[in-house]
């Protein structure tokens, strides 16, 4: 039940990076692309509650067949360009069927986890200041006791004040 | 790492067979009701034990990154939700310190006509008269060293809303939080990484253990241990919460009583467990909440919604209307949620995140849901439906932020909603959130403050604890927390949970000095 099979991780990397495209606008080009999602996924699927690890999977699955049944598209979502990929998850975040629309959000959730939570890519969104190493599931240092909890120290304990943000007015 | 004194993890007791201790209380749950009670009966000089479901998170190991702390200090990972015709989330927090290490230390007391409504329709405050409230709240804002955040702090976004409600003659003023020097971090729900913030963690726990207590973490309740019709212990089992690896069973003997405070999510799922509620049949019943939706702006100026306390301003001027505004700086992971749209048009707005201001608002909402514990996989079950009117109360409250965001410059607001644009620019175009079918499917709720699933009152026939905490069905049972508040209040709901178990403790602590003297 846990763990996702080849093509369900296939899946979700075309997914996500329809989502969360690299090189898709000039200010902000780093995306699914640029982060490793089947790291991520691999520590998703081993640490998530079972009811959302079997969530995700129904998710791809539905976003996969979804497209059949769109008209102007009649293909499952592998098999669609990359515009047209775009294009039917949008159609299903549209939808008026509730459980339809929130197919992508789950998508989009746990996406943006994996993309934004590194800290190159929080640097790129302009914060001030980041954690110094990336999260534990990046897998440059996994430690021992990693299920623990995250086990490398964090660095911020002052924050950086924009001089736009700090008390005035 | 740090570390505290007196207690045992799971990394202590692995491969051990079973672990017993014995104690006067022994107390399930160590977030705002369980770290309260704590504190008050070790410093009485009782023996007590602690015990929590959670890890013991060393402020060092705290990471930026939502996806660890969603990890190591929420529970579920943070994907706890009702299962109903919308999912609202439910958010904990199951570490120690429970959510109130992941909360922004928001503080406010019971408002008074609360109380009043209390003691009017359901008989519920005869153990905690208002001016006994007050003593407590005196003590605990002294030792949670409560303030009033400071100016330097308040950050872009919170100068927003004060400057929006001064100008359109709304009360206004910066939140008081239960906090020493905040840094501004924004990085309360992963954690303080300075500890600055006076969650029960950095608070109370350590208190009660430096006072004698002991604590047993990565530790689940299961079973109460009856004897003679009353409640003398309670079995648990070492468990990993994140891989799931279990240890052995700890069993924990209480001469004098046996204090539940799991919130009001957990707690009626282990009554539940434990066959009580058979007589009342309120167990996990009227679940009430304070939902919360919110708006985002784009501003031309950059809000660098990264800096300041992750909430530090809000208007109590709807609070007669049900609602309560407030900022609120969310991590980029969770902020992106707000932005419209997937890929290239999703990807060009990151540009600019850091023009984009949050408000949320909390909802008095009149729902009333229900905690079920699952019959055949034991997991927990939250149904909770919002009704029309709850739905309006909230598009309600959304055109009111939305109008103040246009006020101070807005260039859009985006609304979450479906069935309105993504992006909206104009009140027009926002005031037909009204057309749109009042559904609770259109925006996605939030709900962190929960109440009344094992309610208290004078009558075993419509109340499951009496007015002191006590389980009518098993006298040495106590339920301390938001469980037993018969409504929800307006307001957040910390303060009032650590006051009322502040006095339940008390009692129990005099109880015990006036048979000692005897
Ligand atoms: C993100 C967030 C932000 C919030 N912000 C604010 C705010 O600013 N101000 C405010 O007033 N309120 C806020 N709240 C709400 C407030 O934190 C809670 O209302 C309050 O902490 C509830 O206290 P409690 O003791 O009932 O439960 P909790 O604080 O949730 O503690 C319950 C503890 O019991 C443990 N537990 C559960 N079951 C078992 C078991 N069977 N065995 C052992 N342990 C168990 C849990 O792991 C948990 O640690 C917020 C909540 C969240 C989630
Ligand atoms: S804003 Fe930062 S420093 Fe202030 S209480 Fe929250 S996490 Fe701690």
């Amino acid at each position: 039940m846990r763990r996702l099979l080849a093509f369900e991780r296939r899946w979700f990397q075309a997914m996500v990076e329809t989502i969360l495209p690299s090189g898709a606008s000039e200010q902000f080009p780093l995306g699914g692309q640029d982060v490793p999602l089947q790291r991520f996924l691999a520590d998703f699927q081993r640490h998530a509650p079972l009811k959302i690890v079997v969530g995700l999977r129904a998710t791809l699955l539905m976003i996969f067949m979804a497209p059949l049944f769109m008209s102007g598209m009649r293909r499952t979502f592998m098999a669609l360009g990359a515009e047209r990929r775009e294009a039917a998850i949008l159609r299903m975040r549209h939808s008026d069927v509730y459980v339809i629309r929130e197919l992508p959000v789950l998508l989009k959730t746990i996406g943006c986890m994996a993309v934004l939570g590194v800290p190159e890519v929080q640097r790129s969104l302009g914060m001030a200041q980041v954690d110094t190493c990336s999260p534990d599931w990046v897998g440059e240092s996994r430690t021992e006791d990693a299920d623990a909890g995250p086990t490398r120290p964090n660095t911020i304990t002052e924050p950086v004040v924009p001089a736009s943000a700090a008390a005035g007015s | 790492m740090e570390q505290l004194p007196n207690m045992t993890t799971f990394g202590d007791v692995e491969g051990v067979q079973g672990v017993e201790d014995a104690c006067d209380y022994v107390v399930i749950g160590t977030g705002a009701a369980g770290a309260t009670a704590a504190r008050v009966l070790a410093e009485a000089g009782l023996d007590v034990v602690m015990l929590e479901e959670g890890s013991w998170i060393p402020r060092q190991s705290l990471r930026q990154d939502m996806y660890s702390s969603l990890k190591s200090l929420w529970r579920d990972m943070g994907f706890q939700g009702t299962e109903s015709r919308a999912v609202v989330a439910v958010l904990q927090g199951c570490t120690v310190g429970g959510s109130t290490a992941v909360n922004s230390a928001i503080i406010h007391r019971l408002p008074e006509q609360i109380h009043a409504e209390w003691e009017r329709a359901y008989g519920a405050t005869e153990h905690i008269a208002y001016a006994d409230l007050e003593s407590a709240w005196e003590r605990i804002e002294d030792e949670l060293r409560i303030q009033v955040t400071p100016d330097e702090v308040l950050g872009r976004n919170g100068r927003l809303l004060r400057d929006a409600c001064e100008r359109k003659g709304y009360s206004v003023q910066s939140i008081v939080r239960n906090v020493e020097g905040c840094k501004g971090t924004s990085r309360c729900s992963q954690g303080c990484p300075t500890a600055q913030r006076q969650s029960m963690n950095n608070a109370y726990v350590p208190r009660a253990l430096a006072d004698g207590a002991r604590l047993y973490t990565d530790c689940r309740a299961e079973k109460v241990i009856r004897e003679g019709g009353r409640a003398v212990g309670v079995r648990g089992r070492f468990r990993r919460t994140l891989t799931r690896e279990r240890g052995p069973e700890l069993t924990v003997r209480a001469r004098r009583g046996v204090l539940v405070a799991c919130s009001a999510i957990q707690t009626p799922i282990f009554l539940q467990a434990n066959g009580i509620g058979r007589q009342s049949r309120l167990v996990g019943q009227r679940l009430q909440m304070h939902p919360g939706v919110a708006l985002a702006g784009i501003f031309d100026e950059p809000m660098h919604c990264w800096f300041g306390a992750t909430q530090s301003v809000e208007t109590l001027h709807f609070w007669e209307d049900r609602y309560k505004i407030e900022t609120i700086n969310l991590p980029p992971e969770l902020a992106s949620m707000r932005l419209p749209g997937v890929g290239t048009a999703l990807m060009e707005q990151f540009g600019a995140f850091k023009h984009m201001a949050i408000w949320g608002v909390q909802c008095r909402m009149r729902a009333h849901g229900r905690v079920r514990r699952g019959a055949l996989t034991g997991r927990t079950i939250v149904k909770y439906d919002m009704l029309p009117e709850d739905v309006r109360l909230a598009k309600t409250a959304l055109v009111t932020m939305a109008e103040m965001m246009f006020l101070e410059g807005a260039q859009q607001v985006l609304p979450g909603v479906h069935g309105l644009p993504g992006r909206v620019s104009d009140m027009d175009t926002m005031r037909r959130i009204f057309d749109i079918p009042d559904d609770p499917g259109i925006f996605h709720a939030i709900g962190s403050h929960l109440f009344g699933t094992a309610v208290m009152g004078q009558d075993p026939r419509s109340s499951v604890v009496g007015t002191d905490g006590q389980c009518h069905e098993l006298p040495g049972l106590y339920v301390m927390d938001s469980s037993v508040f018969p409504t929800n209040m307006g307001v957040n709901p910390q303060h009032t949970i650590c006051g009322v178990s502040w006095l339940f403790a008390q009692r129990l602590a005099n109880e015990e000095r006036a048979t000692a003297a005897a």
